[in-house]
Parts: C-alpha cells; sequence; structure tokens
C-alpha cells in the first residue's frame, strides 16, 4: 500500500536505537489513523479496527518516553488518507504487515538498548505492535463476504 | 445465581404461616419455645423498619399517607416487640421444648428474615459520623417509596397471622396452661400491635398498587458483586446473555466502587478511560446489531407494533451512543494523563473485556468471537438468536443490562474526567504537535478547548447512554424482560422523595435516646394512650401516635435526667451525694432553669452588639478546666 510504504521503509532501514523509535513512533501514528479511517467501512469490523487504533495508541504511549526517542520530529506520521477504491481487507492486510515488522524491530532493540527505560518502551510498543498484528491479520478464510 | 431478598422474604412467610397454624392449645413447654421465638422474630421484623430512612415518628398527619403507613407500621411493630420482652423474660427460666415444630418454624422465619434484613444493609455503609451512606446502585431504590410500601406491605403480611396466633396463646395461656400473667398480658399487648401493623400494610398496600415494588422488594440482590464468569467458547444464546446479565452487574458494582477513589487512585487515568470508551463504544455497537436482528426476528414472529417500534426506538438511540463513546475514544488518541508505569487500569476496564466478547459473541454468528479481523462474522440469524418470543425478551434483557452497565460508566467516567480537567491533569505528547512547538518534555498540558471538548464529548456520551438505557426500559417493560427491574429501579429510584431523613439523621436520634434511668419519675406508661383509650378511641393510627407521643415523653424526661447529672457530675464536687430517685423531679426541674441561666451567661446577640457600639472587644469565651464554655466574665 503506497499510504504506508513510505514508513516501513524507514523503520527497515532504521540502523539504531533512536532511529528505530522514532520510525516506529510515527508507524503507530500511522496505523492509529489508518484503523479509523476504516472504523466504518464494515460493520463486522468495526471493532477490530477500533482495537488496533487503540494498541496503536498504545505502542506510540510507550515509545514517547523512551529517553532515546530523538527530540526532532519529522513532521508526523505523513499518512495520507487511502482512495476509497482499495479494498478494507487490503488496508487490514498492510496493517498486519506492518504491525510485524514493527513487533520484529522493536523486539530487537529491546535486546540492544542499554537504558532500562528504552528496553521497557520497546518491550511495550512490541507488545502493542503485536496485539495490532493479530487483530489485523487475516483469518483462513480470506474470501468472506463483507 | 444472585441471591435476592426474595429467597428470604419467602420461606419466612411460609414459616410464620406454618407456625401459626399450630394454634394456641400448645403444651406449656412448647408454648414458652415458641413465646421466645416470638420475641425474636418480631423483634427481627421491627429492625426491617427501623434500618429505613423514616422520619420522626412526629412527623405531622398530613404528610402523605404513604409515608404514614409506614411510620404506622413501624411504631406498631416496635410496640409489639417491646411488648413481646417481658413475656419472653416471664418464662426464660422455665423449661421450654425448642424442638416442638411451631418454635422450629419460628426459628426458621426468624434466621429468614434477620438474613434478608443483613442482606439489605449490605447495600449501605456507615460513615464516619455515623450516618448511613448508600454504597450500592440499589440503595437509593431500597429507600425509596415504592419499595418502602412494598417492605410494609410484606411486614403486613407477617403480622397478620401472628396477630392472630398471640390472640389464641394469650387466651389459653393466661387461664388454663399456667403462663406466668406478665406473658399473658405481654401476649395480648403483642397481639394488638401485630394487628394493627397488618392494618397499616393494607393501607400501605391500597396507596401503591404493590406489584411493581413488590416485584423489586423481592429481586434486590446482595450489596456485592457476584463471582466473576469467564467467557468460554462455548456459550450459547441462553448463556451469552445470563453471562451479559453477571458482567453487567459486576461492571456496576465496580463502577460504584471505583467511583469514590477515582480522584485520587492510580488507576484513574487515560488508559483506563480510553479503554471503557473503547469498550463501551463496541459494546453499543454490537448492541445495535443485535437490535435490528430481534427487531427483524420480531417482524418474522408478528409481534405487537408496540415491541417493533420499541425495538427500533431502542435501536436508534443505541445508534446515537455508539458514535458518541467513540468520539470519545478518539479524543483519547491524542490526550493522556502522562507516562503510565505498571499500566494501571480500573476495575471497570478489565471487565468490559467480558462485556466486549459476550456481546460481539450474542450479536456474531461466531462462538469464539472476538475482536480479531480473524474472527470477524457476519450477523447471527434472528430465529438463532430469539428461537421464541421468551427467547426475545432474555436477549433485551441481556442488551438492557448491558446498556444501563455502560451508561453508569460514562457517568461516573465524565465526573473522574473532569476532575482530572480541573486538576490540569490532560496532556498532548509534544512530538505531535506541529515542529515550531519546541517544548523539551514528552508532554505539554493539553489546551483548555481540547480539554472542554473532551468533556463536551463525554457529556454527549452520557446523555446519549442514559437515553438508550431509558428506551431499553420501556422495551423491557413491554415485552416482560426479566431485566424489567432496572426500569422499575430507575423510576423508583429517581421518584420525588418524600421528606425523608437520611438514614443516618435517624438512627443517630435512635442511638441518642438513653435508657430510662432508674429512679427517674416516668409518666406511667401508655399516659396518652391510656386517655385515648379511656375516650373509646379506636383508630389505630391515633393510638400510634399517642403511643410514640408517651416514648417520646419518657425519652425527653431520661435525657433531662442525664443531662442533669452530668452537668451535676461535672460541676458539682466529688463528694456530692448521687441523686436520690425522690430528687430526680427537681433536679430535671433545676436543668431547665440553669439551662436559661446559662444560655443567658454565654454570648448573645444583643450582649455582643451592644459591647461592640461601646468599643469593647467581645472576648472569646474560654474554656475552664472543666472542659465547658464560659462567657466573656468568666461566670
Amino acid at each position: 500500500m503506497p499510504e504506508i510504504s513510505g514508513i516501513t521503509a524507514r523503520l527497515r532501514d532504521a540502523d539504531s536505537l533512536p532511529d528505530t523509535l522514532a520510525a516506529g513512533f510515527d508507524a503507530f501514528e500511522a496505523i492509529r489513523q489508518l484503523a479509523r479511517g476504516c472504523e466504518d467501512a464494515v460493520p463486522a469490523l468495526f471493532a477490530a479496527f477500533m482495537t488496533t487504533a487503540d494498541a496503536a495508541v498504545d505502542g506510540r504511549d510507550a515509545i514517547t518516553i523512551a529517553p532515546s526517542l530523538p527530540p526532532d520530529r519529522h513532521g508526523g506520521a505523513g499518512v495520507s488518507r487511502p482512495q476509497a477504491s482499495v479494498p478494507v481487507e487490503e488496508i487490514a492486510g498492510a496493517l498486519a504487515g506492518l504491525g510485524a515488522l514493527l513487533a520484529e524491530r522493536l523486539s530487537r532493540a529491546a535486546v540492544m538498548a542499554d537504558a532500562a527505560a528504552d528496553r521497557t518502551a520497546c518491550t511495550e510498543a512490541a507488545q502493542a505492535a503485536g496485539r495490532i498484528c493479530q487483530l489485523t491479520a487475516g483469518g483462513d478464510d480470506d474470501s468472506r463476504p463483507w | 445465581m444472585t441471591v435476592v431478598l426474595g429467597d428470604f422474604l419467602r420461606p419466612a412467610r411460609a414459616h410464620i404461616a406454618a407456625a401459626a397454624r399450630s394454634g394456641g392449645d400448645l403444651p406449656l413447654p412448647a408454648k414458652r419455645a415458641v413465646i421466645a421465638g416470638l420475641d425474636r422474630l418480631v423483634a427481627t421484623m421491627s429492625r426491617y423498619l427501623n434500618d429505613l430512612a423514616l422520619p420522626d415518628d412526629f412527623t405531622p398527619a398530613s404528610t402523605d399517607a404513604e409515608l404514614r403507613a409506614a411510620l404506622d407500621a413501624r411504631l406498631a411493630l416496635r410496640r409489639a416487640a417491646a411488648s413481646l420482652h417481658p413475656a419472653a423474660a416471664a418464662v426464660r427460666e422455665a423449661g421450654a421444648d425448642d424442638a416442638h415444630p411451631a418454635a422450629g418454624y419460628l426459628s426458621s422465619a426468624n434466621s429468614y428474615l434477620a438474613a434478608g434484613a443483613d442482606l439489605l444493609q449490605t447495600h449501605f455503609t456507615t460513615g464516619p459520623a455515623g450516618q448511613r451512606d448508600g454504597s450500592t446502585w440499589w440503595a437509593a431504590v431500597i429507600t425509596s417509596p415504592p419499595v418502602t410500601a412494598a417492605l410494609v406491605a410484606e411486614l403486613a403480611a407477617c403480622s397478620r397471622p401472628l396477630g392472630a396466633w398471640t390472640a389464641q396463646l394469650s387466651r389459653t395461656g393466661s387461664l388454663y396452661a399456667g403462663l406466668p400473667a406478665t406473658a399473658s398480658r405481654g401476649l395480648r399487648a403483642a397481639s394488638w400491635w401485630l394487628r394493627t401493623a397488618a392494618s397499616t400494610g393494607h393501607a400501605a398496600h391500597r396507596l401503591e398498587p404493590p406489584s411493581a415494588g413488590r416485584r423489586l422488594l423481592l429481586g434486590i440482590p446482595a450489596g456485592f458483586p457476584p463471582p466473576r464468569q469467564p467467557p468460554s467458547n462455548a456459550e450459547r444464546v441462553p448463556e451469552l446473555c445470563a453471562g451479559i446479565t453477571l458482567t453487567a452487574e459486576r461492571l456496576r458494582h465496580a463502577a460504584r466502587a471505583f467511583a469514590g477513589r477515582a480522584s485520587w487512585s492510580p488507576a484513574a487515568n487515560s488508559l483506563a478511560w480510553r479503554r471503557d470508551a473503547l469498550a463501551s463504544a463496541i459494546t453499543g455497537h454490537a448492541s445495535e446489531i443485535i437490535l435490528a436482528s430481534l427487531a427483524a426476528r420480531a417482524r418474522q414472529l408478528d409481534l405487537s407494533p408496540a415491541i417493533r417500534a420499541q425495538l427500533a426506538g431502542a435501536a436508534d438511540a443505541l445508534s446515537q451512543a455508539w458514535p458518541a463513546l467513540r468520539a470519545i475514544a478518539r479524543h483519547w488518541d491524542t490526550i493522556s494523563t502522562g507516562a503510565h508505569h505498571g499500566r494501571e487500569t480500573s476495575p471497570a476496564a478489565a471487565e468490559l473485556e467480558d462485556l466486549v466478547l459476550r456481546t460481539g459473541r450474542l450479536a456474531y454468528d461466531n462462538p469464539r468471537w472476538t475482536p480479531d479481523r480473524a474472527e470477524a462474522s457476519l450477523a447471527r440469524d434472528p430465529a438463532d438468536l430469539a428461537a421464541a418470543v421468551s427467547d426475545l425478551s432474555i436477549a433485551v434483557g441481556a442488551i438492557h443490562h448491558a446498556i444501563d452497565a455502560i451508561s453508569r460508566i460514562a457517568a461516573c467516567d465524565t465526573d473522574a474526567v473532569r476532575n482530572a480537567a480541573d486538576g490540569h491533569r490532560l496532556y498532548l505528547p509534544t512530538r505531535l504537535l506541529p515542529e515550531h512547538y519546541d517544548i523539551p518534555c514528552p508532554y505539554a498540558p493539553a489546551p483548555p478547548a481540547l480539554a472542554a471538548e473532551l468533556l463536551g464529548c463525554y457529556d454527549t456520551a452520557a446523555t446519549a447512554t442514559r437515553h438508550a438505557a431509558v428506551a431499553l426500559d420501556k422495551l423491557a417493560v413491554t415485552t416482560g424482560s426479566p431485566s424489567s427491574t432496572l426500569a422499575v429501579a430507575r423510576l423508583s429510584a429517581g421518584s420525588p422523595g418524600t421528606g425523608r431523613q437520611p438514614a443516618g439523621d435517624d438512627r443517630r436520634q435512635t442511638r441518642a435516646q438513653p435508657a430510662p434511668l432508674a429512679g427517674v419519675l416516668q409518666p406511667r406508661a401508655g399516659q396518652v394512650e391510656d386517655i385515648l383509650r379511656s375516650l373509646d378511641i379506636s383508630e389505630p393510627g391515633m393510638l400510634l401516635r399517642a403511643a410514640a407521643i408517651d416514648d417520646a415523653a419518657r425519652n425527653v424526661l431520661a435525657n433531662a435526667t442525664m443531662s442533669s447529672r452530668k452537668r451535676d457530675s461535672i460541676n458539682q464536687p466529688p463528694q456530692r451525694k448521687p441523686a436520690t430517685p425522690g430528687q430526680a423531679p427537681r433536679t430535671a426541674a433545676k436543668d431547665v432553669t440553669r439551662a436559661g441561666a446559662d444560655a443567658r451567661q454565654y454570648v448573645t446577640p444583643a450582649a455582643s452588639v451592644s459591647s461592640l457600639a461601646a468599643g469593647r472587644a467581645v472576648k472569646a469565651p474560654r474554656r475552664t478546666h472543666h472542659g465547658t464554655l464560659r462567657g466573656p466574665e468568666g461566670t
């Protein structure tokens, strides 16, 4: 999905703890905004997107207090609203992928971090990313008629 | 299974009826046991009304008749209990046959009634000043006029057979069965008062249609939450409905309990409030889907247009409620109370997860439903949700409970968040602010306009969820749902008061009444009452008030005498001889005069004003070594 490709690339390219935290912050914010935008698309997925947005806030708030989060900002997540033609299942799948990447990068960052507060922040944020992945991942049957 | 008051009141009545069928012709040992049992039973019955928040006995007779009936019943039961005490004392030393069935029935009835009274007390706590405070949502219902009327009627129904039976016991007892005269007299008096209590209950019945109030009374649960039953993946519709009802009850308790400590608890934070809003919005969304399914089912079952219209009305109200709750959740996306070390959440937030799962599983066609996309499914088939009309009313009841619970949580959270806003405890992550803000901290105070917006969302959501709960109240009553108790409770708790005092006041007053002091001149027992009887006045209400006047006269004299003795013990040398019984009236009279003199010695408005006018400072009263306050002149 082009809407999150930029943040995905940033997260992949982050090679230090501060970069990972900064990219993680923006990734959670991007997930939150996209999930909020999808809440009304399909009634059956209302709870999934609502809870995803909530988990994204958890992850973002965990990173907010990490000491190694650099103070400079990139002007927000830079997420644009997805086109109406993009199926909600595709958006959910993209969020699941981003959640999985976040969980993996943040878990690795937690191991690398020296400061306990950074480790805690990365661990909690990784857990939130894991929940996002679980909430938005498709099941065995992805052809359900919403 | 939640224990309710009806579980105690019904068997108590049955045991009383069984005991009364024993008649008056009992062997003497059995009769002694019965008198002792009656003494305990009527004291317990009296306790029910003593515990109620009723005004003083001397409330004018012009007060509403329903209240008058309750006051009369309380007086009558107190008098009946007071009459039975000497009767029981008179037979206490003699052998009693406690194994007689009549005594057994009375003992069982007393146990049930005592347990019921204890159950009612679980809804109240005693405050630091001794006042009785409601501690659950049911407390306001218990003290409401319809429930009071129902309780009076219930006690009257218990009093009626007891009144007739005690009359039989006294008749056979006084002449033929060897009971002491005191016991026989006590039984006769108790019989009269019990029959009076029965007639006041009859009056209460006439004044208040009993069905709604009685249903509420019998349905009062214990004032503590039922044990948690975690959702399983195999719950069918009836179990889901029961589980939702149980979880909602636990939520009501949790919200109420947490409201008291929301101003200081670490768990009162944005994380908890965000979770509350999230879960409430999902529950409301699922509930709207359920009501839409029920509306479809109502059409299939060709139910009355009234039910269909109310289903549509409730669904419409919910369609306003959950977006309002979601708006709150969206505000918490950016607003925060700061870092949450330990991620502590309120008890309600934890319970809400159960409610979300169960309402979701009721709404959707997946017994393992969770918010996960992988478990998403289409809405449940209406026929599966409610195969018969009775199933429909049960499902309505479950949704009614769920929405009632989230409306209460919304109200509690509104107050708590307002406190946080007033205390400037709302923040924004600085990283989300535009780049020209240079704040070297993770969080910055939330702008007042944003906090006001959040509070506005809370007000809207609290109103919308309350409207939805009220719409479901009507639907529950129309469909005969078990949850209609909630509707009656909401109406009863909100019904206009009857000028009742807080229970604490009544209890303080009761405690303040000293026991009659030996040797104090007292009016002859029942003096006013006897005068009325000598005038052939038999109207129970008038006789009750006369008895209350007699009681009060005794209490006034006892109070005055106690004050006098206390004052004497403080102001007089220790070697002073104690007052003898013969001196008591003079002591009381002296007390009245001294009180007036003392009052003049202390600062009076006139003296204060004249002192100031003369340019003299008014000296503050000073405390003597006895601890009593003295006037400026040291008198």
